[in-house]
């Protein structure tokens, strides 16, 4: 090799990691900051189809007008352990409701059972299996008092989109992206198909058609999760429930024990 | 037999020790939950969702807390190892209590009495965790 080759060669080599590393930075400059800076207005307005939107706000008015409802959800949960390995529940919950302040539901699965109930006043969370029970202040409506339960005391009922949804508290803002997919049969109701995106989460929803537009079934993936684990639910839904005076209220059976509702803040910490 | 413990019997019964201490503890070891899975589309926290976040952070949980069987099931030999192996202070928190307990109501306000120590049960969340505290009778 003649020292002008060795010269081109240092030289080619040279170029060649000047090349790499300005593409690395054009990769950085165009690929990056531009797009991240330009994606949520471009992709807010094409990716929301309207379709979608517009069954998710139609199906959410309807939920509103329903004066009391009783809806069973039979679920199914991922749950991930610390080594990775995800593991798969079932249960149910049953939810009577009347609008605007009465709310019980019976959470079911084979690891825990509870029964949170609402009258207008308060919330109160009973472990039927321990017996134990736990009660906080909440306000006037549903809406307000799931809201409270979760931000005071990290108290989230299952599927309280149902309550939710229709109202000024139904997230449509949060939405990214909304596709209708397609007609489905769920648990034997002609439904139709929608997928969502958002923070944290993508979700399926299945729309009873009809003049009924009820939710059949629910699937959230939480995506915040490197496993992204999943929540499924198949509701059967009761018009005309029966509901009483004794419903929404909460008396202790014989055995019962009160037991406190640690503030969120202490949740957080542990 | 003028010495009670025959040296294969004491053996034997030290095995045993070992095996049921060692249950409780391994057999449980690594399954701990991590993650929330979400069961609702919206968090309920409209003010600032940033601050509740970290109403999400991993309250690690053993997958079989609440069972609730637990505290029917009696094992006073491994009673007595978490005994001398745990420390137990007032105020501190478990999630699961030990073998042996009983449930006391005092007023409506219920307790667990295990051996010397009383436990108080509270909701973390829908999660229930045992707050060590002073014998309150």
């Amino acid at each position: 090799m003649t020292p002008v080759e060795q010269s081109n060669k240092t030289a080619r080599k040279r170029l060649g990691a000047a090349l790499a590393a300005a593409c690395v930075v054009a990769a950085i400059a165009t690929g990056t900051s531009p797009a991240l800076g330009q994606q949520p207005a471009a992709a807010t307005a094409a990716q929301r189809e309207a379709k979608a939107m517009d069954a998710l706000a139609a199906m959410g008015k309807y939920l509103r007008s329903l004066k009391a409802f009783a809806v069973r959800a039979d679920t199914v949960t991922d749950e991930v352990l610390t080594n990775g390995q995800k593991l798969q529940f079932a249960g149910t919950v049953d939810y009577l409701v009347q609008a605007p302040n009465g709310l019980r539901a019976d959470v079911r699965s084979d690891r825990r059972q509870r029964v949170f109930i609402y009258d207008g006043k308060s919330v109160t969370l009973y472990a039927p299996r321990m017996q134990y029970y736990g009660t906080v202040p909440a306000p006037a409506t549903i809406a307000e008092a799931l809201q409270v339960a979760e931000q005071k005391y990290d108290l989230a009922v299952p599927l309280s989109d149902l309550f939710l949804w229709g109202t000024d508290k139904g997230g449509l803002e949060d939405i990214r992206e909304a596709a209708f997919i397609g007609p489905a049969k769920i648990a034997g109701k002609a439904c139709d198909h929608y997928a969502f995106r958002q923070d944290d989460v993508d979700w399926q929803l299945w729309i009873q058609q009809g003049r009924q537009p009820l939710p059949c079934k629910i699937v959230i993936t939480t995506t915040a999760e490197p496993s992204q684990p999943q929540y499924a639910a198949v509701l059967t839904w009761n018009l005309a429930p029966k509901i009483d005076k004794t419903s929404f209220t909460f008396a202790p059976p014989k055995g019962a024990g009160r037991i406190n509702i640690a503030p969120a803040v202490a949740a957080g910490k542990n | 037999m003028k010495n009670p413990l025959h040296p294969l019997a004491a053996i034997a019964a030290a095995a045993f020790l070992v095996s049921l201490a060692a249950l409780p503890g391994d057999a449980h070891a690594g399954r701990q939950v991590q993650n929330n899975t979400r069961t609702s589309v919206n968090k309920n926290v409209n003010v600032n969702k940033n601050v509740n976040r970290n109403t999400n952070v991993n309250v690690r949980r053993d997958i079989d807390i609440d069972v609730d069987v637990d505290r029917d099931h009696h094992h006073p030999v491994a009673t007595a190892a978490a005994v001398v192996t745990t420390a137990i202070v007032v105020g501190s928190v478990v999630n699961t209590l030990p073998p042996a307990c009983t449930q006391v109501l005092v007023g409506n306000v219920v307790y667990q009495q295990c051996g010397g120590y009383w436990y108080q049960p509270q909701y973390v969340g829908s999660s229930v965790t045992y707050v060590v505290v002073n014998p309150p009778r």
